[in-house]
């Protein structure tokens, strides 16, 4: 499991998902949503996701998948002092987060078309970016969704 | 060798170390910088950390693969309580969050079968997806004020470009570690300076 925080695991697990034959963009979407009332790091919508996938098993596999990688941070301690000054390293990690961040803008532009299938998706993806931007708590966004929802819903 | 880094005593114990990550874990709300600054207040309150301690630890994190705020807890609980505090911290962190994440996972299933739920259900995830914007932005913004942003803004408009024409993530995160190995001027980020005099800075170690 490849990424650098938060969300940036999505563009790798969508393009997994979608090898394995999932409905990649509707997985994501239904993972982010409940990810985004529950507390503590967003990236544990990875769990969400593989508990709609595999049930209790898959969650427990995604669970020990997003608490592997942050292992390396203890071996990245020791040679903490030598790495930073080196040129190469640094150039590496900037351009490995801006890629990262490509990806990630356009994986979550294939969520918001996924997403825009009627006019209340069309209107909640704009409202989630201002709000969020605006720094509104996510419980915020999802309690004014749950009510636009119930109002102009089917 | 038993522990000599002067950085590692232990300045606390494990069953502490689990109950203060715990309380975190069950109560930030808003993703990572609220779970960041809840961290930053708690250990600096307690002593467990000074100001640039916690920063350092947040630097080496955000170089770590996978959820950064976990490689936080681990520094963290380790330098609180050794490798049991380390263990108690992640534990603590994960617990609350694990439970409540799965808890309401289960009720999403439970509850989308109902025709009713429909819409209001399709509306949460129409905001889901804002929110990925919204963080997609957030991190471009982050990144373009390390320096040279209009530089990076036209390195990430490239990205963007190979992404969309290659596809394949990894792919695209080879091709950007490839660039930088080959070509690192273009990704420095700070002090132009330092790539243009001719001598170099003294810290660069060439391989």
């Amino acid at each position: 499991m490849i990424g650098f925080g938060g969300l940036s695991s999505l563009p790798v697990l969508r393009g997994q998902l979608l090898a394995a034959g999932l409905q990649a963009d509707a997985l994501l979407l239904q993972s982010l949503a409940v990810s985004n009332i529950t507390p503590g790091p967003n990236g544990l919508y990875v769990v969400v996701v593989g508990y709609f996938v595999g049930g209790p098993a898959g969650a427990a596999i995604a669970t020990v998948a997003i608490l592997l990688p942050p292992l390396l941070v203890l071996p990245l301690e020791r040679v903490r002092s030598r790495l930073i000054h080196l040129r190469r390293f640094r150039a590496t990690m900037v351009a490995l987060s801006l890629s990262v961040v490509a990806l990630l803008a356009l994986s979550s532009g294939s969520l918001v078309v996924h997403a825009s299938t009627d006019t209340v998706g069309m209107l909640m993806a704009p409202v989630g970016v201002v709000l969020l931007l605006l720094r509104v708590p996510p419980l915020v966004g999802v309690l004014v969704a749950l009510i636009a929802g119930a109002l102009m819903g089917p | 060798m038993e522990g000599g880094r002067s950085d590692r005593s232990p300045t606390s114990t494990w069953p502490v170390v689990f109950a203060a990550f715990a309380r975190i874990g069950a109560t930030s709300f808003g993703g990572g910088s609220a779970t960041v600054a809840a961290m930053r207040h708690m250990s600096i309150e307690r002593g467990w950390l000074s100001e640039r301690q916690f920063v350092d630890n947040l630097v080496l994190s955000r170089l770590t693969p996978g959820i950064s705020i976990l490689a936080q807890v681990l520094l963290i609980g380790r330098r609180v309580a050794g490798v049991p505090g380390m263990v108690a911290a992640m534990a603590g962190m994960m617990a609350p969050s694990l439970a409540i994440t799965l808890a309401l996972a289960w009720g999403y299933r439970e509850v989308s079968g109902y025709p009713r739920a429909q819409g209001p259900l399709h509306a949460v995830a129409g905001v889901a997806a804002g929110y990925a914007v919204a963080l997609a932005i957030q991190l471009l913004r982050d990144m373009l004020r390390q320096g040279a942003p209009v530089r990076g803004f036209i390195i990430f408009v490239a990205f963007v470009a190979i992404a969309w024409i290659v596809g394949d993530p990894l792919a695209v995160m080879g091709l950007a570690i490839l660039a930088a190995l080959v070509v690192p001027g273009a990704f420095e980020p700070t002090a132009p300076q330092a790539i243009e005099t001719p001598a170099g800075p003294v810290d660069e170690r060439e391989p």
